[in-house]
């Protein structure tokens, strides 16, 4: 049984980066979707809350990075969304920055000895 | 395994207890629990289970970080429409400041020429009424005259016993024993000495005087309140005062007393105090 949890502040953090690249490239979502898909990337190693999504979520559409759409399944509502012009620059420039950051982590945490 | 429809019900109504009551973020929790709570079901967990379950995955906090945010967001939205709003005005200040400068010189040109229009319409209205007036005056007010006349001046008759020549009239003239130019208050019947006098209309005498100047041997005849008749100059006086009179009745005879140097009567209507042309008044 997998439980999607996440307390982890740095990976909170790092969330804005993986849904905009999860939408970058699988195109439209929504928020179970993104769910699932996050927890079968990870192997199911990455442990965040389910509910966890919909604030940042929330935030990027308010930042107008994403694009919503609503679609009525029976009598559910679904809300997809997708990387809206202004936010796939941003997703490319926040994923750079992400490995640049990591790359940064592995300079100081394993750094290149002098034989190498 | 599908949730009925009570069961979605029930779902939101735990969601609504939560505090969430937008109808876009309870749509839209609503989907992912049922995504959740339909699996749990297909995989033999009963429903209350299975909600319990996946509303503690969901995270308690997250619920309350989900509307925080909300909020956040809607007051950065109001910020941000506010500022645009602002900005807007800003940009379109002078744009419809002029707009609305020059839509006041049109409406003020409007204006005028709408109360030119309407001053003109009014004319129009006045002079129709003016005219109407004039149709009921022309009518009515003849009628009222006559009416007025009737009820306030009683009819006035030539006040002597024949036909004799006014030879004096109303008005400015040279007085004929004084010489210099006097206000003439009546006129002047010639007539032949003992020629009788009769009272112009129906009343009461008022006044019966005997004097060397002026008026000489004169009756006043009070008509009613305010109006009166006098009779100057007479040979004769043939009643009393307080006499009730009657129109045509004789009440003197035609002399020459006081200021006087020919037979003749003198005779004044007096409305409140004040001296009309009896020639006006006098009814043929």
């Amino acid at each position: 049984m997998y439980y999607c949890i996440m307390k982890n502040e740095l990976l909170k953090g790092t969330l804005k980066t993986i849904l905009l690249n999860l939408l970058e490239k699988e195109g439209e979502m929504y928020g179970y979707e993104i769910c699932q898909k996050v927890k079968d990337l990870s192997e199911e190693k990455l442990l965040i809350t389910e509910g966890a999504l919909y604030p940042t979520l929330h935030k990027l559409e308010a930042e107008g990075w994403l694009n919503v759409k609503k679609k009525k399944v029976g009598k559910r509502t679904r809300k997809y969304y997708s990387l809206s012009r202004k936010g796939k620059p941003i997703a490319v420039q926040k994923l750079r920055e992400f490995q640049e950051y990591i790359e940064t982590m592995n300079l100081i945490l394993q750094p290149k000895t002098a034989k190498s | 395994m599908n949730m009925n429809e009570t069961q979605i019900m029930f779902l939101e109504y735990i969601l609504e207890q939560k505090g969430i009551k937008n109808p876009e973020i309870k749509d839209e929790i609503l989907d992912h629990l049922i995504f959740g709570v339909e699996k749990r079901m297909e995989n033999g967990i009963l429903f209350h289970d299975a909600i319990k379950i996946e509303i503690d995955n969901f995270g308690e906090d997250n619920f309350k970080e989900i509307l925080e945010n909300r909020r956040m967001i809607f007051r950065k939205k109001n910020k941000k429409i506010l500022l645009r709003i602002a900005a807007t005005l800003i940009f379109i200040f002078p744009i419809l400041a002029m707009l609305i400068f020059y839509g006041n010189k049109n409406t003020q040109e409007n204006n005028v020429a709408k109360s030119n229009q309407k001053i003109k319409n009014k004319n129009a209205v006045n002079i129709t009424n003016i005219n109407d007036e004039y149709s009921f005056a022309e009518g009515t007010w003849k009628e009222v005259a006559v009416s007025l006349k009737n009820m306030e001046e009683p009819p006035i008759i030539f006040p002597l016993k024949g036909e004799f020549p006014i030879v004096a009239t109303f008005g400015q003239r040279r007085h004929p024993v004084k010489k210099d130019i006097r206000f003439h208050k009546g006129i002047d019947i010639k007539a032949p000495l003992g020629t009788l006098v009769v009272a112009a209309s129906d009343g009461k005498i008022k006044m019966v005087k005997d004097q060397e100047t002026g008026y000489g041997k004169h009756i006043i005849i009070e008509h009613d309140d305010s109006f009166t008749t006098l009779y100057g100059h007479l040979s004769e006086i043939l009643v009393e005062e307080n006499q009730e009179i009657k129109s045509g009745e004789v009440i003197g005879k035609i002399g020459t007393s006081g200021a006087s140097v020919l037979p003749h009567l003198h005779f004044e209507i007096r409305k409140e105090n004040v001296n009309l042309n009896p020639e006006k008044y006098i009814q043929l």
